[in-house]
């Protein structure tokens, strides 16, 4: 059997350099390469930008040829190194990669996950067998948020099975729920799960739109959950619920269209917020027309539910 | 969403041909992105310009989505055109294989300045050129 391992070369450089060994290295291996940064955890690109030194990875399949390559990149490396500020030489790291199965790997990280009391959410490769009331929502992850693992997604469908199954909100099958930022459709998904006889799901982002597009039909709710690219600002009728799990200051700069849309004796589900930011919101939506009717709180993040009064 | 990036990712990869092995697999991989939706996306986009290396950032999101965005190709496949050549030199200090004007220097940089992140238009020469001078391709 072909040994089907690759050797990876990795190298660490300054920033202004990375592109162009990038270059030199795909001109090389004739293999495809990768930029990437040591540690990410921001809300902002521009952050990244501005990270000093890049890891660039090359990668071979030829064994022969390792020795000469990483000879080559040194090389590289050393002469075009001391025209960037700050430089100083980095040996280039090699290590093999047995060939796994890239292709499915990643899935290890997503199984059925039980939020609330009912929800179940599963993708589409795992079976699970519902327990007597259970409420299974198929999702895959991919180029949407909202893939059910992350807190801000969870909080709210906390506080959509609370609003909908345990304090309903409106009578039975009539109520309307607008989810403004939908992502991957999730939110509105559930809310239709839970018995919402009516969902409005809009985005910025086109793709967020297909996206959910295809989670509803997998869903089965594809007749009661509609999408579209519509700013806020044109959406029009009132909602029970409406929801919002965007950032704390995009939230407080809405807060007029959303509390706007908000029908009498509503509910406004705000996400997204980090727990530093729960004072700001709290005050941002400060207004006679609204009460807070509760706060919960998982990892560094909050949701912040508010009734309207009249 | 409340959208927390925790992966910010370069690649370059032929359009239309994006598969699971490296570098993608490795790459995206480790942040528990669902690569196969990636190549699916990243080929459609890209089938146009078959085989082409097509330079790729993916930004990823805490709850393991993702968003990618597509570049110019990049600068030795620039040069290669530019000068009529297939591949760069083996011995880029002794065997050359072109020449390229300081024209077509400027014209390269001035394609690539968006994607290179250099501070002028003479910044992003200075790194057409090293590239050039690594492949065999003297500066006229």
């Amino acid at each position: 059997m072909a040994d089907t391992s690759w050797t990876e070369i990795t190298c660490t450089v300054p920033e202004p350099m990375a592109e162009s060994l990038a270059d030199f290295i795909l001109e090389l291996t004739g293999n495809g390469v990768s930029i990437e940064n040591r540690i990410v955890d921001t809300f902002n690109v521009t952050d990244i930008a501005a990270e000093s030194v890049k890891s660039v990875k090359g990668y071979l399949q030829d064994r022969e040829r390792i020795e000469e390559s990483l000879a080559q990149i040194e090389n590289y490396i050393l002469s075009e190194g001391p025209s960037c500020q700050g430089f100083s030489y980095i040996p280039p790291t090699v290590s093999t990669l047995k060939e796994e199965d890239w292709a499915n790997s990643w899935k290890v990280n997503f199984k059925p996950t039980r939020i609330g009391e009912r929800l179940v959410m599963k993708p589409s490769w795992e079976l699970f067998t519902p327990l007597d009331g259970d409420i299974v929502l198929e999702l895959d992850p991919g180029m949407a948020f909202g893939t059910g693992t992350h807190a801000t997604t969870r909080l709210c469908l906390e506080a959509l099975e609370r609003l909908l199954t345990t304090e309903k909100t409106a009578p039975v099958g009539s109520t309307a729920v607008l989810d403004v930022g939908c992502g991957s459709g999730v939110l509105g998904i559930a809310a239709a799960l839970y018995g919402a006889e009516k969902v409005i799901c809009i985005d910025i982002d086109p793709i967020a739109v297909d996206v959910t597009r295809e989670n509803a039909a997998i869903n089965g709710v594809e007749k009661i959950l509609t999408e579209s690219l519509t700013p806020l600002s044109e959406v029009d009728g009132l909602y029970h619920i409406v929801i919002a799990n965007i950032l704390a200051e995009e939230l407080v700069r809405m807060r007029t269209a959303l509390i706007g849309r908000m029908a009498e004796h509503g509910f406004l589900i705000l996400s997204g917020i980090l727990q530093e930011r729960e004072a700001f919101v709290i005050s941002g939506f400060s207004t006679p027309e609204l009460i807070l009717d509760s706060v919960t709180r998982e990892d560094e993040w909050c949701c912040i539910v508010f009734r309207k009064s009249c | 969403m409340a959208k927390k990036i925790t992966g910010y990712i370069k690649l370059q990869v032929p359009a239309g041909k994006a598969n699971p092995s490296p570098p993608i697999g490795p790459a995206l991989g480790q942040h528990g992105v669902n690569i196969m939706e990636f190549c699916k996306a990243f080929n459609a986009k890209t089938q146009a310009d078959e085989g082409t290396i097509t330079p790729v950032v993916i930004t990823v999101y805490a709850d393991r989505s993702f968003t990618f965005i597509t570049k110019t190709p990049p600068v030795p496949i620039l040069i290669k055109k530019a000068v009529g050549i297939a591949s760069g030199s083996a011995v880029p200090n002794k065997t050359k294989v072109g020449k390229l004007t300081k024209d077509q220097v400027r014209e390269i940089a001035q394609k690539k300045m968006p994607d290179l992140n250099a501070a002028s238009i003479e910044a992003a020469m200075r790194t057409v050129e090293g590239t050039a001078r690594s492949m065999g391709v003297d500066i006229v």
